[in-house]
């Protein structure tokens, strides 16, 4: 994984800038479409949190993990979209026609999982996404979202739970 | 027994999933470029966002990269050329604190609103506060608020065959008149003050309200939002398109403008009216600042559906 840290050259600051936009910009804008379930949103919030890990790689200070540093910055961005104006008042539904066209083949099990996801509270979402689509671990998950590590093991909890309503026949593992 | 779904399996299924999402190759070059030909990039405050964020989101299919145009309520259409770092709206930007620097949980205040409480959260630059929201749960109690609290609302006229509500909220504002108390103040570690007004029933005014209606079978749904604008010149005010969307002008009675945007599985109806009697509306825009007063003087109407035809999607609204 590449340090944002170093040597303050613009043409090193620049280089190190695309490997992380080439690094983590997928999973931010997947992440971002199963938080906002908009693709526009979310190319619009991939957009805004990238622009700002490039303003800010000079102060990031390494006291977390890149990956914890970029996830901040991009459910903050959803967080701030999604809770800006009338937005809030809008329950953004998604349903199987409305995903994006897939580039590899599917199955019901994916097209059904990643719907549960976007029926989830925000709340539960954030974490289920953190923890089971970015890998992250509890305690990194507490520090992106600024709660306690206790919360998000509830939020797990309650998330994987509503998951299992939702998904007949299947749970996610603990 | 239930199958279990690991977090590989999770990661894998979104990635197959979403796989036809894919990502900018060129967003990289465009932000470093940006920088360098020292495009600023556009901070608004969250008082300006409570205006603009309808404009901004009005537009939501258009924000994307840049490309596509702008169309405005008479259909015309501008090729859009200039790549911007972040699109957004315009709107005078009013301070450099960065948004990111609140807290999201602090938002969580704004969830909700005492009724006849109004919190506000700001820094020394700019505030957000809340509004008084109702949640309503059936149209006959959501026709019987309107005509009592806002009889020129522009209001559904007919319901689609077979849909029924889902959601309904309405929000209320404050009128620059009766009086607003401050009754605590607190600052916060994080930088911001969180202060709350106690609120003369008086100032209530109808400002905006939502209606999701949804088929039974909970597969497509009709998205209605109604809210107050102070007007723009329509040739002026536009909606971003992308490459894959459409517009047209369409005639919807009793309506100034109305538009169509159409993308692959959206349809967007956004209308104008202007209002017969403009409202003055009450903004904060920070602790040491003397509150603002917006006048709105006309409706917007959106109505937003994945799967309704043109003429039933225009009758939605007729009155």
């Amino acid at each position: 994984m590449s340090n944002v840290k170093g040597p303050n050259t613009a043409p090193n600051r620049n280089q190190k800038f695309e490997q992380l936009v080439d690094q983590y910009q997928r999973s931010v804008l997947h992440m971002c479409y199963l938080y906002l379930c908009d693709k526009s949103l979310a190319e619009d919030a991939v957009q805004e949190t990238f622009l700002k890990v490039f303003q800010r790689m000079d102060t990031f200070r390494g006291e977390s993990s890149e990956k914890t540093w970029v996830m901040r910055i991009a459910i903050n961005t959803c967080y701030n979209i999604n809770h800006s104006g009338w937005s809030r008042f809008l329950n953004r539904h998604v349903i199987p026609e409305m995903m994006p066209n897939k580039a590899v083949q599917t199955n019901e099990d994916d097209e059904e999982l990643a719907i549960a996801v976007t029926k989830l509270p925000l709340k539960l979402r954030e974490v289920i996404l953190l923890y089971y689509y970015q890998g992250m671990k509890v305690n990194d998950i507490a520090d992106t979202l600024s709660i306690s590590q206790s919360t998000v093991s509830g939020r797990l909890k309650r998330g994987r739970d509503k998951l299992k309503n939702l998904l007949e026949g299947r749970e996610l593992d603990e | 027994m239930n199958k279990k779904i690991s977090v590989d399996d999770f990661h894998d299924a979104i990635e197959r999933q979403l796989s036809g999402l894919e990502p900018d190759p060129w967003l990289a070059q465009r932000i470093i470029a940006s920088d360098k030909e020292e495009v600023k990039v556009k901070k608004i405050s969250h008082a300006t966002v409570i205006i603009v964020a309808i404009i901004v989101l009005a537009m939501a299919t258009a924000l994307a990269a840049g490309l596509g145009g702008r169309v405005n309520w008479l259909g015309e259409v501008q090729e859009t050329t200039v790549v911007s770092a972040t699109p957004m709206p315009t709107a005078e930007p009013q301070t450099t604190t960065d948004p990111d620097e609140i807290d999201p949980a602090f938002y969580e205040l704004l969830d909700y609103s005492k009724d006849r409480e109004l919190i506000m959260l700001s820094t020394a630059h700019k505030g957000i506060f809340s509004s008084r929201i109702q949640q309503i749960s059936n149209m006959n109690d959501f026709i019987t608020l309107m005509d009592t609290a806002a009889p020129d609302f522009p209001l559904p006229a007919e319901i689609p065959e077979g849909y029924v509500l889902d959601k309904c909220s309405v929000e209320f504002g404050c009128l620059p008149q009766g009086e607003y108390t401050l009754t605590s103040q607190t600052v916060h570690p994080e930088g911001f003050t969180e202060s709350h007004y106690a609120v003369d029933p008086s100032m209530d005014f109808f400002k905006v309200y939502s209606i999701i209606l949804k088929t039974e079978d909970e597969k497509d749904y009709i998205s209605i939002l109604v809210y107050m604008n102070s007007s723009t010149n329509p040739k002026e005010y536009t909606f971003g398109i992308t490459e894959d969307q459409s517009a047209r002008v369409v005639q919807v009675a009793g309506m100034e403008n109305a538009l169509i945007i159409d993308s692959e599985n959206t349809s967007l109806l956004a209308m104008r009216k202007v209002m017969s009697s403009p409202q003055d509306d009450l903004q904060f825009t920070g602790p040491e600042m003397e509150p603002m007063i917006e006048t709105y003087n006309e409706y917007r109407i959106e109505v937003r559906t994945p799967l309704l035809p043109e003429n039933e999607l225009v009758r939605v609204f007729v009155k």
